[in-house]
């Protein structure tokens, strides 16, 4: 059974300017230990995605329809404090921004103990012990001095670090990570990759990392779910995606990234990001796509399979006029 | 060999930072740093936090006054001039900048804002001014009903395409352009820097293009000088150091570089820990806190860039020492082994 | 500045925040007293009708006469005009005097903001009215010296509030950009920072002019401004309290009332005002 099932989500957001229908209707899965890349641009709907899992999306947004099946049980039909309840625990979630995720006042020790109390639920004197080995366990150096510290002292490296600490105190089978290295440097970009994929090879942990940086995803995930304007364009094993991409916007995204050997333009896709108010009849990326014919303009492509492991959401695929 | 456009000589930047009452502490932004740039030519300055790389990119335009060392456009010293006599040279030296949106002043419009350093240097006037500017905002692919529009009702796309049009509104000489994608979707990116390359050559622009994404420096630069705390660590041509890359940070930088990766010619380098603090940058090397192949000899000497290859430079005592990474990679794996 | 918002922005507002509306609806009624003052009052008010002293509301003195026959209405509605007139002018000049002063603080730095800022805080030190009361002391009282004494006071605020509005906009990438493109150094302070500095400054002054009135209603209850028998809301509840033991509580209410009233509009106008003009931006 898979870990995760999402079956037709729907999150609108009830705007001035009307409702936006950020998501609507978006099915994926995901298998224990597996870490998914959800990779899109601004407005793709990715980060809603995450949010939307952990019902925690912000007003004016609303999550409308579908299901969000968690190791069995919908989660949308949770009562409220047993969702709470999961929040944390079984399913945890990083964000962006690690130093302004974290409270400023408590030093990062506290919070790990309290943590450590409150989701995992360990006697008050075992939390120190456990929180010492949780900043090794996430590569942190002088790990006994470093509870002392308060956020603004780490780095942003080291703030990342202690958020996903405090994310898998409770050894939650989920882990969502909405754009956790997006502003770090490079090379604390790197370590931090390999800190999930060991999370993964040691505790087993399944992952969501979304991001927009498709090089990123490719780093850690082994599977791939490329966003656009709400829908997942293409859906495929990382090797696999990058090999043969069969949507049109992967081809382009994959493209436009500027090579050593290249030299004249970049392939650039065309146009700019849709606008989820007044959506384009059809294919929502027809307007900026080369290979656009009638159908696409009139219908919502639905996905496809070009194996048993990947899909793309396009015509082409059943007109066959792909090459 | 035509003259330099723009030369930079040993310019260092520190700022004071109050430490207790009356103590002050620096911060060694950047340290000791030279490179020639040629008409036509961009030198691409790569590095991550702390590298100095935005200061030393400021500094060139004289945006900031370096504690030391000389910035020479066309053989004028920049840093003897007075203000006013300064405001007059921005007309051939602009500069675009990271964060679109902010780089734009919320109450004008794009019109004005384009608009603007015609009217001030004398370029044009009025009707004139207008025309001119509807040009350039033409030419950067925006269309005209943009023009009346204000910053918050464009996308970062948009907005940094204006950012560019009041760049070259003077038709500059020198541009520097900092990380000017960075804040931008990767789709836009690509339309954007296919522009910013066919701008430069239609200008004749020589620059220099800030960026911590070396795979955005492989497309765009001649030149590549990489930057840790604040000194140039290697520099190259672009062939040079992205077929050979000699200097220890730059093959890290390479190998963390995600998915599109250059093919590098040497194993993956993952360092530990995280960049010191310029406020007290480490003895001797500066690299030498994370540098895996750092002897006792790192830490007391300070490096110099040297001439490894014609024209490719680096500083680093050990490689020089042993005519190349591989070799020092070579020999590590033997010590090992 | 303004072309900006768009209608639809300010009557939605408007929509969502019936406050608003109201403080608006009130100042609104006030200037049009002010205004119409003439054409509204039905006596003069300085008119003593001898023969209906100290008279409660009636149908023909709407809202009474006070110790000399004077009719409390036509007097409210023309102190309307003198009170507005003051706090406008007041919270004009303590605008305008405090932005330029709070501006070249916080552009130019340095010693002048040490003194500029030192001399604020001296300014700010003295409880308002002491310090009023010595300026019309110095100058004898009269409309002039509570306009002096009330802006006088109020100049610190505004400085502070520029200065630092300044002090963070200087360190916006368009500033820098401003720089870049060749902008002399009064150009970027007048024609880049001001304008985007001046959005809390206005919000500011609308709040202001609530407490204005009441510091020159103050002023002139202590006999420092306009003097008695003149039509000011403030002389009008000094007056009114004289009698207060005998029961005549129309002379000081209704005063007391459009004073409170006029406050009340302008706090809840500033309020919106503040949230059309910032938050819309960012909003975005």
């Amino acid at each position: 059974m898979s870990l995760l099932e999402v079956r037709g989500l729907k999150t609108y957001f009830y705007t001035r300017q009307g409702i936006v229908k950020v998501l609507d209707g978006l099915d994926f899965r995901l298998e224990p230990a597996q870490i998914l890349g959800l990779v899109g641009e601004t407005g793709s709907g990715k980060s809603v995605t995450g949010f939307s899992i952990l019902r925690l999306v912000p007003r004016p947004g609303r999550i409308v329809g579908g299901e969000v099946v968690f190791e069995g049980g919908d989660l949308l039909r949770l009562p409220e404090p047993q969702m709470a309840a999961l929040r944390g625990r079984d399913i945890a979630m990083i964000f962006q921004n690690p130093r302004t995720a974290l409270n400023p006042l408590i030093p990062v020790g506290r919070f790990l103990e309290h943590v450590l109390r409150f989701r995992a639920g360990l006697p008050r004197n075992q939390t120190r012990d456990e929180a010492v080995r949780l900043l090794s366990a996430v590569h942190i150096p002088d790990p006994e001095r470093r509870l002392a510290s308060y956020p603004h002292q780490l780095s942003g490296g080291m703030a990342q670090r202690v958020m996903i600490a405090a994310a898998i105190a409770a050894r939650p089978k989920l882990l969502i990570a909405d754009e956790p290295t997006t502003g770090l440097d490079v090379t604390v970009q790197a370590q931090i990759m390999r800190l999930l994929r060991e999370l993964r090879d040691k505790i087993g942990t399944a992952q969501i990392l979304i991001t927009h940086d498709l090089g990123l995803a490719s780093e850690v995930c082994d599977v791939i779910a490329v966003m656009y304007a709400g829908d997942i364009v293409e859906f495929a094993p990382t090797r696999t995606l990058f090999a043969t991409p069969q949507h049109p916007y992967t081809q382009g995204l994959l493209a436009s990234r500027p090579k050593l050997a290249e030299i004249g333009e970049i392939p650039a896709i065309f146009g700019s990001a849709p606008d989820l108010v007044n959506p384009t009849r059809g294919c929502r990326f027809h307007p900026r796509c080369s290979y656009a014919f009638d159908r696409c303009r009139m219908e919502r492509p639905k996905p496809v399979n070009v194996s048993p492991d990947h899909y793309a959401t396009c015509f082409l695929l059943t007109e066959g006029k792909h090459a | 060999m035509p003259e330099p456009v723009l030369v930079v000589e040993n310019v260092v930047k520190h700022y004071p930072v109050p430490a207790g009452w009356l103590r002050h502490q620096y911060v060694h932004a950047v340290d000791g740093v030279s490179f020639e740039i040629y008409p036509g030519q961009t030198l691409a300055l790569v590095g991550e936090s702390g590298s100095g790389k935005s200061t030393l990119g400021r500094m060139l335009l004289m945006l900031e006054r370096p504690t030391s060392g000389r910035v020479l456009y066309k053989g004028q010293d920049l840093s003897r001039l007075r203000d006013s006599v300064l405001r007059i040279y921005r007309k051939s030296l602009q500069m675009v900048f990271q964060d679109p949106m902010d780089a734009l002043n919320p109450r004008m419009t794009v019109l004005e804002t384009v608009m603007e350093p015609l009217v001030l240097h004398g370029i044009a006037k009025g009707r004139v001014a207008r025309d001119r500017a509807l040009e350039l905002l033409e030419r950067v692919g925006l269309k005209r009903e943009h023009a009346a529009r204000y910053p918050h009702q464009l996308s970062g796309g948009q907005q940094q395409r204006v950012g560019i049009a009041r760049a070259l509104a003077t038709e500059p000489e020198f541009v520097v352009f900092d990380e000017p994608t960075s804040a931008l979707d990767v789709s836009v990116q690509a339309q954007l820097l296919n522009l910013t390359s066919r701008l430069r050559v239609e200008y004749g622009l020589s620059s220099a293009f800030i960026s911590h994404d070396l795979t955005v420096v492989s497309y765009v630069a001649d030149r590549v000088a990489v930057m840790y705390l604040g000194q140039i660590v290697e520099l190259g041509t672009r062939r040079q150091i992205f077929e050979s890359p000699q200097h220890p940070y730059t093959v890290s930088l390479m190998s963390s570089m995600p998915g599109g990766r250059p093919l590098m010619p040497w194993k993956p380098l993952v360092l530990e820990g995280e960049i010191p603090s310029p406020l007290n940058p480490p003895s001797g090397c500066r690299f030498h806190t994370r540098c895996p192949f750092a002897e006792a000899s790192c830490r007391t000497k300070m490096q110099r860039l040297e001439p490894i290859k014609p024209g490719h430079l680096v500083a680093c005592h050990q490689v020089m020492e042993r005519g190349g990474y591989d070799a020092l990679e070579a020999e590590k794996a033997r010590r090992k082994a | 500045m303004f072309k900006r918002l768009a209608r639809s922005e300010i009557v939605y507002h408007i929509r969502q925040n019936p406050a608003t509306l109201l403080g608006l609806s009130i100042v609104a009624l006030m200037v049009v007293l002010a205004i119409f003052a003439p054409w509204i009052a039905p006596y003069d008010p300085l008119e003593k009708h001898y023969d209906h002293v100290s008279e409660p509301p009636s149908s023909q003195f709407w809202m009474g006469t006070d110790q000399f026959g004077q009719d409390i209405f036509s007097r409210v509605v023309w102190a309307a005009r003198l009170d507005l007139f003051i706090a406008a002018t007041a919270v004009m000049i303590s605008l305008v005097v405090g932005s330029l002063l709070g501006a070249l603080s916080g552009y130019l730095g340095g010693w002048l903001d040490e003194i500029l800022m030192r001399f604020m805080d001296i300014l700010q030190a003295f409880p308002s009215l002491i310090l009023a009361m010595g300026i019309a002391y110095a100058l004898g009282p009269g409309v002039f010296t509570v306009i002096i004494a009330t802006s006088a006071v109020n100049i610190p605020g505004y400085a502070r509030l520029m200065r630092s509005t300044l002090l963070s906009e200087k360190q916006r990438t368009y500033v820098l950009a401003a720089r870049a493109v060749g902008n002399p150094p009064w150009r970027i302070l007048f024609r880049h920072l001001f304008p985007n500095a001046l959005t809390p400054v206005l919000v500011n002054a609308t709040l202001h002019f609530g407490w204005a009135i009441l510091e020159a209603a103050s002023l002139s209850f202590l006999g420092l401004g306009v003097a008695i028998p003149n039509a000011e809301w403030g002389v009008m509840i000094n007056m009114g309290l004289q009698d207060f033991w005998q029961g005549h509580w129309w002379t000081y209410t209704f005063p007391g009332l459009f004073i409170a009233l006029t406050v009340l509009g302008s706090n809840l106008l500033g309020d919106g005002l503040s949230d059309i003009l910032d938050p819309r931006r960012s909003h975005r």
